[in-house]
């Protein structure tokens, strides 16, 4: 080994020294780097893009849907209270038991990415059924965000719609700002049946918005039953194809009470008012105009919703309606609460106060 | 620099020992630190060995860095990882040594 000088052993140690505290830096930026990683970093953020929502709900089976991405895998299971579960197949699941909420959990490469739970509908004609209605909703404003979050506390069985579901167009580039992310938490709870107002079928004639829910249609004319209740959505207004539908579908036997759903309120003398009567139709719900209305149109109860997120807009097209027994400008929704007693209408601003009440056996 | 290659020595030592002795989850602890240690004190080692440059020394301080590092994380893997790392610390402290030997 060659002789070396103070100076040099000197610096030699110096080296030495200063490649074991860059060692050490080296430690300490790789701990900061594991503990952020692992501490301090939210969680991957949410896989799925659109959903999972339910979209229909039986007596015995469910189904949801959702848009994920990468075409992975989604694994579905449904719990109910007594432990019991069920397994979806293409998001359906089948063989459950009536009148139960399940709860439900969405997992993604073995873990759980979503979670909601749904009532299957009720095989008793007397069982409770409460559902909730909106109207002229979608337009992703705070009062929309307010009105989704009073919907989700109630868990309702499901919610109906009537119409303009997304301002201004349905558009699909839209419908997760109008639709989706203001109704995401009562999406996981209750399908959402929704009927067509004319801001969804002015683009793309309603595909959009239908398609998007999983609807029947895009005119947005099916009926749902549920337990004791059917609701009849018709679509934009009662015109003849409507009445027509209408027809048919309140004809048809079982349901104990049947409502009726569709954009423009039900005006005294249309067509549609002795059909409803005579299928003793408990109310007809509506949107359209930016109010919330309690009107009696041909002894037929009709509840206009019309404020669960648009904005009432100018004074000229949001007149109170001359037959209105109670006519509201405040943001919220419908709460029905069907019993083997009757119906009991709530109408529930976006801050979870009750504006009106009705109660009909 | 034979302190700083006993020292690394004595490291892998005190991990091998541990890793036989100790049960784990327990022995994850000693195997980190002694993995630590040993990690930083190869660094200066592998300097001292490339100034001057002598190339058998280097490597042999280069391959303590890695094994320092594999008996530090490894027994969260495998406790018989770590046990080998911790001997591997051991031979290639004292590699240096016995090529001269040999040589």
């Amino acid at each position: 080994m060659a002789v070396r000088t103070p100076l040099e052993r000197r610096l030699r140690w110096a080296v030495v020294g200063l490649a074991m505290l860059c060692a050490a830096l080296v430690l300490v930026v790789v701990a900061v780097l594991v503990y952020w990683k692992l501490y301090l970093l939210s969680p991957g953020s949410d896989p799925f893009s659109r959903g999972p929502f339910v979209i229909r709900l039986g007596q015995t089976s469910a189904q949801l849907a959702w848009t994920l991405p990468g075409g992975r895998k989604v694994e579905l299971v449904a719990t109910a209270p007594d432990g019991t579960t069920a397994t979806a197949r293409d998001g359906r699941f089948t063989g459950l038991e009536p009148g139960v909420r399940y709860l439900w959990t969405a997992s993604v490469g073995g873990v759980g990415r979503a979670a909601g739970s749904f009532h299957t509908a009720p095989a008793s004609p007397d069982a409770p059924v409460t559902f909730a209605a909106i109207g002229d909703y979608g337009s992703g404003t705070d009062h929309e965000w307010a009105v989704g979050r009073t919907l989700a506390s109630e868990q309702p069985d499901f919610v109906v719609t009537a119409g303009d579901n997304s301002y201004l167009v349905g558009a699909s580039v839209l419908l997760d700002r109008n639709i989706f992310r203001p109704l995401h938490d009562v999406m996981l709870e209750a399908p959402l049946y929704a009927t067509m107002g004319e801001h969804d079928l002015f683009y793309s004639n309603g595909a959009a918005v239908a398609d998007a829910l999983h609807l029947p249609n895009h005119a947005g004319r099916y009926a749902v039953d549920y337990g004791p209740v059917q609701v009849v959505l018709l679509g934009l207004d009662d015109g003849p194809a409507e009445v027509a539908f209408a027809r048919r579908a309140l004809a048809r036997p079982g349901p104990r009470v049947r409502f009726v759903v569709l954009h423009r309120p039900v005006q005294p003398g249309d067509d549609i008012l002795p059909l409803l009567r005579r299928a003793h139709v408990a109310a007809v719900i509506a949107g359209h105009l930016h109010r919330y209305e309690r009107r009696l149109v041909g002894g037929i109860p009709e509840f206009v919703v019309g404020t669960s997120g648009e904005g009432p807009g100018a004074a000229a097209f949001t007149k109170r309606s001359s037959d209105a027994i109670v006519s509201l400008l405040n943001f919220g929704s419908l709460r029905v609460t069907v019993t083997a007693a009757g119906v009991n209408y709530q109408f529930v601003d976006e801050r979870g106060r009750v504006l009106d009440q009705y109660t009909k056996g | 620099m034979t302190g700083l290659r006993v020292a690394i020595g004595a490291l892998g030592a005190t991990g091998f020992v541990a890793g036989l002795l100790i049960a784990p989850p327990a022995v994850l602890a000693p195997l980190f630190v002694c993995g630590i240690a040993a990690f930083v004190v190869a660094a200066g080692c592998l300097a001292a060995d490339l100034l001057p440059l002598r190339p058998v020394y280097a490597a042999t301080s280069g391959l303590a860095l890695i094994a320092a590092v594999l008996m530090a994380v490894g027994g969260q893997v495998s406790r018989t990882l770590a046990v080998v790392a911790a001997l591997a610390l051991v031979l290639l402290s004292a590699a240096p040594r016995l090529i001269r030997l040999r040589g």
